[in-house]
């Protein structure tokens, strides 16, 4: 600082610098800073922890029940078991994602990050990619302790688990993606997690509601009234296969396990499409919403 | 290399910002003047792009700014108070990330000296959720100028500042401006802008009622004078009449001494005398004083807001 | 006897009455003692009043004359009848399989127990007149005149084997069939003729013998052998084989026009997967063997335990399609499960067991007889059959492959392979003996997580700890 030297006029070089170029750059810094936040705080290692709690208790639950009764026909060993971890890992992103805006934004800490050259593109980009290394790294922790488990018990554990396994970080940047979406719009955080819970009971309440229609006996007065919802109810359901991120890691996990690879790459790209759209509302909420509390 | 053109904010009936014309210099550094609520922050607001103006324009760096525009943030420190409450990181955790913002390769060297600068080197590696408010003060100031910004935006910069503190980053300011860097200060605290700014905008409920050098503001708010005028005695009815003056803009008594307030006439200290002598007071002493920028920015503020929108 | 009347599709759902109404009695009894146990009694009353009322009008429901199809729907070796009426929008056939549907006029009545529309079809069963035409997408791809048809059932050990004939050699069949069937019933007559003689000429025996002479004892006459066959006799309907996809199909009548409530969807599908299955027979429980159906399945047997796995073909169909094959009107069905269904069986060929890629050894098809075991060592125990033995019955229990897992921690896979040698696709299973581990020594995997945590966490703390002098 003691060696005072006149500044020159900015020069324009960096106003014709190209966008995607600024956004990947804040894309890596907020990525690796989100990353770090999650691994240096107990929750994450909790949800591990707890998928794993899971996992061993089903599975010790098989060894109680063939010292039992002799025999067990286990249907896809460690499906279930890393299904359950995955599902924790997927609600634990979705958990994350849905504040990643919305609590500092609150804050206001979310004005200051954008004093620096942060646009909403680059930096839901930047949670995204967060939020499906966060998932991953859990995987990664969690799925070689699966094998540790599987040898200490001598159950088998099938290598294509390990290629669903892999494939499951592009259903969670569906969850991710949607996450950030909710929160992009969301006035404030416990609004995030309000509409959150109300997108939950709403597909909960169409898989009910759908199921109370087919109860309807076609004797009944409101039988023919009714066919039509019914009709779209199941349309719904059928189409949040598709659309939920839960239905998809359930189904990619399943098609790997069955060695159908066009159904994984079908689903795989579900998940990207959704992914996408749900991103692309996401930068659209945020820069509708705008940054400041 | 700021320029606003009737810049207006208005949100649902509030005008928060209206017909703002700001002119900032290279390298100058610029007051920005205003009581809390003028306008001060949701214009800056505005030039960071991060809310869209109601209408009107900007141009920064001699480039008109357009909505969805963030690259013009390279160039651009911004120091405001910050939040650090839920972020897991260092003081020194937090400037890294900033600085990879900006796009800085190594940023430790100036990293280290300006921590040092402002003594946070030996705390860089606590939480900087844990700093005192001064403390975060400095984080922020350091985290604005990592990247060598062409211009710098401060909203009250010294607040939750020691004096020792205060002093620091007032020499802070003052080193980046001789290098050349442009300072754009929003403040409340007159001081602070009276000791360092070249030129003073002040903005009053979303107006700017002035912009002009500080010393041809302080000319042009100055010539009201402060008259203190000790008597023998102070007679029936002498309060009332210079209440009923038209130079007198501001009157007190304390015991025998009348604090007066007059307005710029050249003539009014000759009038005030005379008023006296002929409600049959005798003058034992007459003090004038200059109006510090403080003073006459209460005064312009508080109560001759239109007057002296008219004379800006 | 032999034939079942008219059509095999009569599905009969019609359950007896349950007790409720005697409940109430029951419960009417011992209306007494407190008054509050009292109140609780009159609220059961109303309640099981109420039910019971439902139930006595739904025993006597109303019924109407409708258009239905009646439905053959080809499955594996076997065929399963059901039928169509308005309220089952879709019929759901298999794929590259002859099935047979048959338009008739029945009278049908709503039965609330299963929420699904009953025939009565001893009251009325008319076929209609008509040509069957199938589209798809709107477009006419098919138009199918009525055919003579007959399928013909033999039960094999567990499962029914099942053959359809069309046109001239339904009427064949059907003759042979009805042959057959006259030459039993003489048979039989005769039979009956022979015994009575039979009986006679001992009652003589015995009163010569009692006389104190000596008689020769004439021979015991031998029933003929039974039918091992059944038909559902001889009907028209329209043989349906189509590749699978969504197809709509209506009766065009005689004078052109569509017949009224003929329209429905037809969706022909096809199994996902093939794969051999198998059933697994554990020793101590024999009577309720398990089923390996999933490619996946891992047959998990504790240490010292004797399997027996009997192989057949399985295949995997969406739960919702195979359902509504069985039974259109069952909708309360999940729409994206996948089922398998077990099909016929494979007892030709051998078992491999397989460790580490190499062939260790080959079982063979084996009989089986079980020995319940008394006193203190209740269970089962299961022996090779021996016919002849002394101790053996005339057939054996079972016949089976033979495992046995020695030792915990065993592991090996056993696949078919077939007469030829080679071996079959979708066959190989893994078989395990577990190691049962201590509950405290697994928990050490779910704590891994929150000591790395720990580590980390506690460790960075430390280092970010501001100095004791600097206060907020």
């Amino acid at each position: 600082m003691s060696n005072v030297q006149p500044m020159t006029l900015p020069d324009r070089a960096w106003l014709r610098a190209p966008a995607w170029a600024l956004r990947g750059r804040v894309m890596r810094q907020v990525a690796a800073q989100e990353l770090r936040d999650a691994l240096l705080s107990w929750p994450w290692y909790v949800a591990a922890a707890v998928g794993l709690l899971l996992a061993v208790l089903l599975i010790y639950n098989s060894l109680n029940f063939i010292a039992t009764s002799k025999l067990l026909i286990m249907s896809r060993p460690f499906y279930l078991p890393l299904l359950t971890i995955a599902t924790l890992a997927m609600l634990y992103v979705i958990a994350w994602s849905i504040l990643a805006i919305a609590r500092p934004r609150d804050q206001g800490a979310l004005r200051v990050l954008f004093f620096a050259p942060v646009d909403p593109a680059g930096l839901l980009g930047g949670h995204l990619l967060a939020g499906i290394a966060i998932y991953g790294l859990m995987l990664v922790l969690t799925t070689p302790l699966l094998v540790v488990l599987a040898l200490l018990t001598n159950l088998p554990f099938p290598p294509l688990l390990l290629v669903g396994a892999a494939i499951t970080p592009v259903f969670a940047l569906v969850a991710v993606a949607l996450g950030l979406f909710i929160s992009s719009i969301a006035s404030t955080s416990r609004s995030a997690m309000f509409v959150f819970i109300a997108v939950v009971l709403l597909v909960v309440g169409v898989q009910g509601g759908y199921r109370a229609l087919l109860s309807v006996p076609p004797t009944s007065t409101y039988y023919d009234a009714l066919l039509f919802l019914r009709t779209l109810l199941r349309a719904i359901n059928a189409g949040l296969d598709w659309v939920s991120p839960i239905a998809l890691l359930s189904g990619g996990l399943d098609a790997a396990l069955r060695a159908s690879w066009s159904d994984l790459l079908l689903r795989a790209g579900a998940a990207l499409v959704g992914g996408g759209v749900w991103l692309w509302l996401a930068i659209w909420g945020l820069g509708r919403r705008g940054v400041l509390p | 290399m700021i320029t606003t053109e009737d810049l207006t904010k208005r949100y649902k009936s509030h005008l928060a910002v209206e017909s703002l014309n700001l002119h900032v210099r290279p390298g100058e550094i610029y007051g920005f003047l205003g009581p809390n609520g003028a306008g001060k922050t949701t214009t800056i607001h505005m030039l960071l792009n991060l809310t869209q103006p109601t209408s009107g324009r900007i141009m920064l760096f001699g480039e008109p700014l357009a909505p969805g525009d963030f690259h013009f943030k390279c160039a651009i420190g911004v120091v405001a108070e910050e939040p650090f409450e839920s972020s897991q990181m260092t003081g020194w955790e937090m400037v890294r990330f900033f600085a990879g913002l900006y796009g800085v390769d190594a940023p430790t060297r100036r990293m280290e000296e300006l921590f040092r600068r402002l003594d946070l080197w030996d705390v860089r590696h606590g939480l900087a959720r844990d700093y005192s408010r001064g403390m975060r003060q400095k984080l922020s100031i350091i985290r604005a100028l990592v990247h060598e910004p062409k211009l710098l935006i401060l909203d009250e910069p010294v607040s939750g500042l020691d004096p020792h503190g205060i002093r620091q980053v007032r020499e802070l300011i003052h080193d980046y401006h001789q290098r050349g860097g442009t300072v754009f200060i929003s403040s409340h605290i007159l001081s602070e802008i009276e000791r360092s700014a070249d030129r003073i905008g002040i903005l009053h409920q979303g107006r700017l009622l002035v912009e002009d050098t500080l010393v041809g503001l302080r000319g042009r708010l100055t010539q009201n004078q402060k008259c203190i005028i000790e008597l023998e005695s102070v007679p029936d009815g002498l309060l009332a009449r210079l209440k009923s003056a038209s130079y007198v803009l501001d009157l007190s008594q304390e015991g025998r001494q009348i604090n007066a307030t007059l307005c710029a006439q050249p003539d009014a200290r000759s009038r005030l005398s005379r008023l006296i002598a002929e409600a049959g007071g005798v003058i034992l002493k007459m003090q004038s004083e200059e109006m510090s920028l403080e003073e006459a920015f209460v005064t312009i503020t508080s109560q001759n807001v239109v007057q002296l929108a008219g004379v800006a | 006897m032999f034939v079942i009347r008219d059509l095999s599709f009569v599905v009969r759902r019609l359950r007896p009455g349950s007790g409720r109404g005697s409940s109430f009695v029951a419960h009417r009894s011992s209306f007494v003692v407190r008054r509050r146990l009292a109140h609780l009694l009159t609220v059961a009353l109303l309640i099981a009043l109420l039910l019971g009322s439902r139930q006595a009008h739904a025993q006597t429901p109303k019924k109407e004359r409708a258009f239905v199809y009646g439905i053959n729907a080809a499955f594996a070796t076997n065929y399963v009848g059901t039928f169509a009426p308005d309220s089952a929008p879709a019929i759901y056939l298999l794929a590259d399989q002859i099935s047979v549907i048959s338009p008739r006029i029945t009278e049908i009545y709503f039965w609330p127990i299963t929420n699904e529309y009953q025939a009565d079809w001893t009251l009325v069963n008319e076929p209609v007149p008509g040509k069957l035409e199938i589209l798809r997408s709107g477009q006419l791809i098919a138009t199918i005149d009525p055919t003579k048809y007959t399928i013909q059932f033999t039960p094999r050990g567990t499962t029914t084997d099942a053959r359809l004939y069309l046109g001239a050699e339904a009427e064949q069949a059907q003759a042979q069939f009805k042959a057959k069937q006259d030459a039993y019933q003489k048979a039989s007559g005769e039979y009956l003729e022979a015994q009575r003689q039979w009986t006679a000429a001992m009652d003589a025996a015995i009163a010569q013998r009692a006389a104190g002479k000596n008689v020769t004892v004439p021979p015991e006459p031998q029933p003929p052998a039974p039918i091992d066959i059944f038909s559902n006799g001889l009907n028209d309907g329209f043989p349906i084989k189509l590749t699978p996809g969504s197809y709509q199909i209506h009766l065009r009548s005689p004078d052109g026009t569509i017949a009224p409530r003929s329209r429905r969807d037809l969706v022909v599908f096809a199994p996902r997967r093939v794969a051999v299955g198998y059933t697994v027979v554990p020793e101590t429980r024999w009577t309720t063997p398990d089923q390996v159906t999933d490619l996946s399945d891992v047959i998990l047997g504790a240490p010292g335990s004797n399997l027996y796995l009997q192989p057949h073909v399985t295949r995997e169909y969406l739960a919702r399609a195979y359902a509504l094959l069985q039974d259109p009107q069952a909708h309360d069905v999940e729409t994206s499960e996948w089922t398998w269904v077990s099909g016929e069986p494979l007892n030709d060929g051998q078992l491999e067991v397989v460790v580490g890629g190499q062939v260790v050894d080959r079982r063979a098809l084996t009989p089986y007889r079980v020995r319940q075991l008394a006193d203190t060592a209740l269970g089962y125990e299961v022996q090779p059959y021996v016919p002849g033995e002394a101790s053996s019955r005339s057939s054996p229990d079972f016949i089976a492959y033979p495992i046995r897992l020695e030792t915990s921690g065993m592991a090996y896979s056993v696949r078919m392979v077939s007469p030829q040698g080679t071996a079959i696709d979708g066959s190989g299973r893994l078989v395990r003996a577990p190691i049962r581990a201590a509950f405290s020594e697994l928990l050490l995997l779910p704590a891994a997580p929150l000591i790395v945590g720990a580590f980390v966490i506690l460790r960075r703390r430390r280092r970010m700890r501001l100095p004791r002098d600097v206060v907020k």
